[in-house]
């Protein structure tokens, strides 16, 4: 897709999107439309930032700052994406913004499995005496999604991002590197390393 | 992992995300016929991106979005500052080929610079240093007898000891023609 110059089919795709045209409502003082939108996509959007962000609690705020910004840009808002692809582009640039603050801060959150400075916490050696029992055993759901969220943890925050827009959102490579500012063989190659970390992590528990 | 691996690995994952063209997909399903090993490869694939529906969905605390509109609503008053990450999408391309140029060019403009300082301090560095060795090479014919010079030690008693005819047979000569 061009960068710059979009074709007149790109553009009348674009407003087929029901959301673009809520997003035109909003845009001409319809505030039921935004109201539409937010509820619409308020599920989608946590659910992306509670698994990007290591701050579960942050999620909402994250997810309210996204439609704060939208409705602050909407008497200048243009179609020129679909309506998912550029809400999704605002809250990835959000989380990365949020991510370097947190950063700057110096504030260490640190996972599961990792260690303080006083040793192992006591929930990691009730999940290292689980992990002993792991050959051969039955996993049960709670157990396996607990396994799949730290797979997914392990993964750098742009592969995590991918694959979240690519599996829940089932954005197409060219939307997600709209999204993530990003080009197309980017997005392929960033997936593919994403999807191979996955099956080394998770192949033991097929 | 070799390249070829690499591209197919590429290519098996675009398969099955459905972003193959025509041509591509048909050669990817011809693969798969002719090989099992892929055929196992495109199935653990398949397998472990089917156990991400495990994850939790996200779902909004009931009072979410009646927070949400209130905030909007309180923001009516204020100015509508722009947000940078919510300009138009193509916009946001431009801007960033703009800033990946200016990042470049401020680049080339701190690689010149530290160019042009380095080759000053080479060649202030090249010049201090050659003068004291152009010196050197000019008393090199000193420095080499320089043991024999100061065993020696006056100056004048060379002269007097080359004079007096010692060091060669020419002294009565001399002393003849001078007389």
């Amino acid at each position: 897709m061009s960068a710059a110059v979009a074709t007149d089919s790109e553009r009348n795709a674009w407003l087929r999107d029901p959301d673009v045209q809520r997003m035109l409502r909003v845009r001409d003082g319809d505030e039921a439309a935004f109201g539409e939108l937010v509820e619409a996509y308020q599920d989608r959007l946590i659910g992306i930032f509670s698994h990007v962000m290591r701050e579960p609690d942050a999620a909402e705020d994250l997810a309210q700052e996204v439609f704060l910004r939208v409705y602050r840009a909407r008497s200048r808002y243009q179609p020129t994406a679909k309506f998912a692809t550029w809400l999704f582009r605002i809250a990835n640039n959000l989380a990365s913004n949020r991510r370097r603050s947190v950063a700057r801060r110096k504030e260490v959150h640190l996972k599961t499995t990792e260690s303080g400075p006083l040793g192992p916490r006591p929930e990691e050696v009730l999940a290292t005496d689980k992990s002993a029992l792991m050959p051969g055993r039955q996993f049960d759901k709670q157990e396996m999604r607990e396994v799949v969220r730290e797979a997914l943890e392990s993964l750098n925050e742009r592969q995590k991002m991918a694959v979240l827009l690519n599996k829940f959102e089932h954005m197409s490579y060219v939307d997600i590197a709209a999204a993530m500012d990003l080009s197309v063989p980017a997005v392929k190659s960033l997936l593919t390393r994403a999807r191979e970390n996955l099956r080394v992590q998770l192949e033991p528990y097929l | 992992m070799s390249t070829s691996d690499s591209r197919q690995t590429e290519n098996l994952v675009a398969y099955l995300d459905g972003e193959l063209n025509d041509d591509d997909a048909s050669r990817v399903e011809e693969t798969l016929t002719e090989q099992a090993l892929i055929r196992q490869e495109v199935e653990k694939l398949t397998r472990v991106w089917e156990l991400l529906d495990l994850l939790p969905e996200g779902k909004a605390s009931a009072t979410f979005t009646e927070r949400t509109l209130f905030a909007v609503q309180t923001q009516l008053g204020k100015g509508e500052g722009e947000d940078a990450d919510t300009r138009p999408i193509d916009t946001m391309r431009s801007s960033h080929w703009k800033r990946r140029l200016r990042r470049i060019a401020l680049r080339t403009a701190a690689f010149l610079g530290l160019l042009i300082v380095a080759s000053a301090g080479f060649n202030g560095a090249f010049r201090r240093d050659t003068a004291p060795m152009d010196q050197l090479l000019n008393d090199l014919p000193v420095i080499e007898r320089l043991d024999q010079y100061r065993e020696v030690g006056d100056l004048e008693f060379l002269k007097a000891l080359n004079n007096s005819g010692l060091l060669n047979g020419n002294a009565s000569a001399d002393n003849s023609t001078s007389e």
